[in-house]
This record gives C-alpha cells, structure tokens and sequence, in this order.
C-alpha cells in the first residue's frame, strides 16, 4: 500500500513538475508578450511588470521543490496554493472580464478559457491528492515485527 | 539518483514540448511600434474605427498581442495605430484612446473569419 502511494505521489510532482517547467519556459522566452497578455489584464494591469518576473521564478521554484523529495511535501502545497489562486483567477475573468487574453502554450491554446478552467481545477484537485497522500506517507509508521517490533519512522 | 529520474524526466519533456512549439509558434510582429487595439464584434469590416469601436489592449510595442477570437483571415479583429493617431479634442496624446477622429489603423495585426 505505501508502494503504491509513493508511486502515485511520485506520478503526481512529476505531471506538475511539467506543468511547472513548461508554464516557466514559455513565460521566459516569450517574456514581452507575456508582459502584454497582462497588461491587457484588467485585474493584473497595474502589476504587469511584477507579475511577469514572479509568476516563472515562483513555478520553477516549485518544481525544484517537488524534484527534491524531502521538499516534495512544500512542492505540493505551494502547488495547490498556485493552483488555485489560478483557477480563481481564470473563473473571475470567464464571469467578469470582456477581454479575454490568452497566450497560453500548446495545447491550452487550443481550449480556450473555459478549458483551461477544467485543466486547473484538475491540476488544483491533483495537487492537493498528492499533498494529502505525501503527508500521510511522511508520517507513516512502520512497525517490524521481526525486529522485535521496533517501529521505523517513514520519510 | 534514482529518485531524482521520474522528475528529471519531466524536465526533459517540458523542454522538448516546448522547443516542439516554440519552432511552430513564432510571434507576430510588426515593423512599427504601434497601440494595439481589439476590433468590436460586428466592426471587422470596417475601414476606419471610432473610439467606440474597439478596445485597447496593450503598446506601444511591434509585438501583436493576440486578442480575442482572432482565428481567420478576412475581418479586422486586432488594429494598430500610431500615437499621432490617438489624440483627445484637447491635443493631448493619450496611449489607450482613439480620441474623437475617425482613424484607419496603421497596422491589421490579426485578423479572424467573422465580423
């Protein structure tokens, strides 16, 4: 059972550490257009600058979190809080905002605002199903019976 | 190492699929740096646009933002203007205005299939 927990988790960061590296690169080699995506952000217009530094380094710094096992349980929270900061956002812009840019990579381009609505509260949902999982893994413990059931702490 | 490989390999991915779509995803550009703004539905067809018309979205810059809806090829769906264009009945220059003049955009950046 704790086999196949790791596993997941382990399936888990590695689709967000994707996520992640992807969403940062294309933000930082298409950095003027994604600086005017923001700008034509009613919401974000007036942090467009700040916004557009912050947002790629914070997802990369993520991602180094979730590679690393012993901060994957941070890379999963700051995941989810992202996560959901994002499909907050995007729910406020489908209800509210007239003008809706996009200049989202691959396949996000493709399935517009509502799509990536749905990609996010799945990705919010995976995240936080990883959180839980890491949590509960990092403080199982194992008792041996073999060993005169000494208990060995996991994580 | 071992447990560094399903996460390394992710890495790897997100840097092949993105050089897979940065070779078939060039940005659009225009030779002047101009204000960019969005056509309103059912104003693609026109030849000059009121302030009313359309909307700013960002500039000055030669980089096309890509607007809303902008899939096609024969209606005005994202326009450019040059700021001497943008002047209020005071003579003051604005950046995300077309004053009160109708104005013939300097640039069709993007264009999309209906009005």
């Amino acid at each position: 059972m704790k086999i196949q927990s790791s596993l997941l988790t382990e399936i888990i960061s590695s689709l967000l550490i994707l996520v992640w590296t992807y969403a940062a690169i294309s933000k930082l080699f298409d950095f003027n257009g994604f600086i005017l995506v923001l700008q034509s952000s009613p919401l974000l217009k007036p942090f467009a600058y700040v916004v557009a530094l912050t947002l790629p380094l914070m997802e990369l710094i993520i991602s180094f979190l979730l590679l690393v096992p012993k901060y994957r349980l941070k890379g999963f929270a700051s995941s989810f809080y992202l996560l959901l900061l994002l499909t907050g956002y995007i729910g406020y812009m489908l209800l509210f905002a007239t003008n809706l840019p996009c200049n989202c990579g691959g396949i996000l381009k493709k399935i517009g605002w509502s799509g990536h609505f749905f990609f996010t509260t799945i990705l919010t949902g995976l995240a936080a199903a990883g959180w839980l999982i890491h949590k509960k893994n990092k403080y199982l413990i194992a008792i041996n019976p073999h060993n005169g059931g000494h208990s060995l702490r996991q994580g | 190492m071992k447990k560094y490989t399903m996460g390394i390999f992710a890495v790897l991915i997100a840097i092949g699929l993105y050089s897979f779509e940065s070779t078939n995803n060039t940005p659009l550009k225009a030779v002047d740096s101009l204000y960019w703004f969005q056509v309103a539905t059912n104003q693609g067809a026109n030849t000059s646009f009121l302030n009313s018309q359309v909307t700013f979205i960002s500039g000055p810059s030669t980089i096309i933002p890509p607007g809303t809806n902008c899939t096609g090829t024969s209606k005005k769906c994202v326009v450019g203007f040059s700021q001497s264009q943008l002047v209020a009945p005071g003579y003051t220059t604005l950046n995300d205005n077309m004053g009160l003049n109708p104005q013939i955009p300097q640039h069709v950046g993007r264009e999309r299939s209906t009005l």
